[in-house]
């Protein structure tokens, strides 16, 4: 893998500041890319010294702090005894967020009602609350040309499945690209074809000759 | 290769410090006794430290160890509570604090100790819970759908070599000097303004971006950027 995130969204990522959006995108290169776990256990350990290193700022009587725990602990047992687990706990999402990051993964892709927008070209948008971003799903068939497009403000891409080209490089499986309002470009889809997650801070804007209609299509 | 590369950086450090100190521009812990409170903890300390929160979280992992449980709780307690109310968090601090130690009890057995220090571990826990209360904050501003518990049923097993890991952690986060670490720690783990960490750390606004820029630019460099 050659494109990951930079390391300013990896801190953002690791101390719990992401977007919504780019955390799920950030969860799941990660499920998928050893260097990033890395990098991420490294800035993680970062705030555990800030934890550690932290100074109380409330007053409390050392007896409190006793029954607190006594209280806690009679919590604790009263819980089911089965043991805990979750996949995706080391990733910095939200528990609410998994189900998705769970059916991308897995690459449960049928299940998404795609809706096509061109020959060779599908769209699902994703519903996730984030005020910031909008999030989509596209999926190519083999060989699809995407049509020019630039973007008005930042385009993140996940490659999910397959892969894709444009005049710059290859992008693969796991990737995570970056691309502002200066690239206009026109990629191309691998040969079996590409489902790719893409978060944008403001719509794209197609160019080509299928420009205003993919447009139109866009505001939809 | 990696060698090389290391003592290489290193000898350019520790040029660039010398150099440095007459300019005042810091590449490298200069002892500034006016901040001596701020200074980082002795290393070996915290070493010792670390060491002993690890067999008290194996105590807990494995005999469910009350005892150890409680020592963890009372060291960690006050400081996690801090930590959400310096964030604001000042009505659910308290709560957030209590559901951070059930799953530090109930996902004892996931913390893996050749992975990371125990205050690591347990600052994931709380990053994450802070993650959902603001998430949850969201969906219930914007709509009334309830949040979905997943149903993950396999334990997964984490067991990786990563004592050399550990190793390059240290190596890599050292190369921050002790403002760097401050700054960063300042405004992306604890959340502040840039205007408040300026003030906390005596330093001006502009300072304090620099810093986050040279510490971006050191950790790039030594995490292996794009």
């Amino acid at each position: 893998m050659k494109y990951h995130p930079d390391i300013e969204i990896l801190l953002k990522y690791s101390s719990g500041q992401l977007e919504p959006s780019l955390a799920v995108a950030i969860g799941l290169h990660q499920q998928n890319c050893e260097e990033c776990q890395q990098r991420i256990s490294e800035l993680e350990s970062v705030g555990g010294e800030t934890l550690e290193t932290i100074h109380k700022v409330f007053k409390t009587q050392d007896s409190n702090v006793v029954d607190d725990f006594d209280k806690l602990f009679s919590d604790i047992e009263a819980l089911p005894q089965d043991s805990y687990s979750g996949e995706y706990d080391n990733l910095a999402i939200a528990q609410s967020d998994i189900p998705l990051v769970d059916q991308l993964y897995n690459r449960r892709f049928e299940e998404i009602a795609w809706q096509r927008v061109a020959p060779k070209i599908w769209r699902a948008s994703i519903a996730m609350n984030d005020p910031g971003y909008e999030v989509e799903l596209l999926k190519f068939s083999a060989n699809a040309k995407i049509p020019k497009h630039t973007h008005k403000g930042n385009e993140f891409t996940l490659v999910l499945q397959g892969d894709f080209s444009d005049h710059q490089d290859r992008y693969v499986e796991g990737e995570f690209i970056v691309q502002d309002q200066s690239n206009e470009h026109q990629p191309i889809a691998g040969k079996n074809g590409c489902i790719c997650m893409a978060i944008t801070n403001a719509p794209l804007k197609f160019t080509g000759t299928f420009g205003p209609i993919l447009n139109w299509f866009n505001r939809q | 290769m990696i060698h090389v590369n290391n003592w290489k950086q290193t000898t350019e450090t520790t040029m660039q410090a010398n150099r440095q100190n007459q300019s005042n521009l810091v590449y490298w812990p200069v002892l500034n006794p006016k901040r001596r409170n701020v200074t980082m903890v002795n290393n070996q300390d915290s070493e010792a430290a670390a060491l002993n929160w690890r067999q008290h979280m194996c105590a807990v992992s494995e005999n469910r160890d009350r005892a150890a449980f409680q020592a963890l709780y009372l060291h960690f307690c006050p400081k996690i509570k801090s930590f959400y109310l310096n964030q604001g968090m000042t009505a659910m601090a308290e709560e957030l604090t209590h559901e951070v130690f059930i799953k530090v009890w109930q996902k004892a057995a996931s913390y893996n100790p050749e992975k990371a220090n125990v205050s690591t571990w347990i600052f994931t826990i709380v990053r994450n819970l802070r993650i959902d209360y603001l998430r949850r904050k969201r969906l219930t501003e914007v709509s009334d759908e309830d949040t979905v518990e997943p149903g993950e049923e396999d334990t997964l097993d984490l067991d990786i070599e990563l004592s050399r890991n550990k190793k390059k952690i240290h190596q890599v986060l050292n190369q921050l000097n002790e403002e760097q670490r401050h700054v960063l720690q300042k405004v992306y783990f604890e959340d502040k303004s840039h205007q408040l960490a300026a003030a906390e750390l005596e330093m001006t606004p502009g300072v304090v971006k620099s810093r986050i820029r040279s510490a971006l630019k050191v950790l790039r460099s030594q995490m292996g950027g794009e």
